[in-house]
């Protein structure tokens, strides 16, 4: 009886530190998973405001053509950018950053609406140039918030 | 109508704006001056006769409606965020600073 007693003991023992082990595994495995899916939210968030980068670029080399409905299509698709941004990742990047994207949404609005009227009278040389700086804003306040947005994604994979 | 929070807002763009805490930023748009807030908000400053603010939240939905006629400080409001766009405080330092130097 005591043979079957100490390998009944045994028996538990092994059986609480092997599901010890497995709830240790599975804990690892849950964070790993958590952290992949945290990298792959920042990955997205560059890729998202890298897009954003070609376009305000394209509207640049757009307004130097005066190429007013590409203006106004890539203006459209700019404005929807910063705004997924903003709404899809509220916590990755600094409220400074997301004020600079949604100025950027302003000004890009605004270049979009001025290229919109220029289909029916053509823009005066002080709106196109007014134009063109807005254009170079916008630009820069996309990318503070890529760069941000990339330091913090290589923080995450170090 | 205008209500007290209104006023306060205002106020509290006006003194921001002063300090510095506030970056206006002139769009495509002719006199039209934007910011942003606690990365939810936009104001819209735009003087078409009147001066106009207008406050909306990320979906662009308008929360706020203001003329200059309703409260005379969205004017002066106005003109702060004009000189902070277009920088002209620190053009007239220049300007000043330079002609003390050459006295």
């Amino acid at each position: 009886l005591d043979t079957w007693t100490i390998i009944g003991t045994m028996a538990s023992i092994f059986g609480l530190v092997a599901t010890l082990f497995t709830l240790w595994v599975a804990s690892g495995a849950k964070e790993a998973a958590e952290k992949a899916k945290e990298a792959a939210r920042g990955r997205q968030l560059v890729e998202e405001l890298e897009r954003g980068e070609r376009r305000i670029h394209e509207i640049g080399i757009f307004l130097s053509f005066d190429q007013w409905v590409l203006i106004h299509f890539r203006a459209t698709e700019l404005v929807s950018i910063c705004g997924i941004v903003v709404a899809r990742w509220p916590d990755e990047l600094s409220v400074e950053r997301k004020n600079d994207l949604l100025k950027a949404q302003s000004l890009v609005n605004s270049i979009g609406s001025t290229s919109a009227m220029a289909k029916l009278k053509y823009p005066t040389r002080a709106s196109i140039k007014a134009m063109a700086s807005t254009q170079l804003r916008a630009s820069q306040l996309i990318s503070s918030a890529l760069a941000e947005a990339r330091s913090k994604q290589e923080r995450s994979a170090a | 109508m205008i209500s007290s929070k209104d006023i306060l807002l205002v106020k509290f763009l006006a003194e921001a704006t002063e300090t510095g805490r506030i970056k206006w930023e002139s769009t495509a748009e002719a006199n039209q001056f934007v910011t942003a807030l606690k990365g939810k908000y936009k104001i819209e400053l735009t003087k078409l006769g009147p001066c106009y603010m207008k406050m909306v939240d990320k979906d662009d939905k308008e929360l706020l409606a203001l003329s200059s006629d309703d409260y005379g400080q969205v004017a002066d409001l106005y003109e702060l965020a004009r000189r902070v766009a277009f920088s002209v405080d620190d053009a007239i330092d220049e300007i000043v600073k330079d002609l003390e130097t050459n006295q």
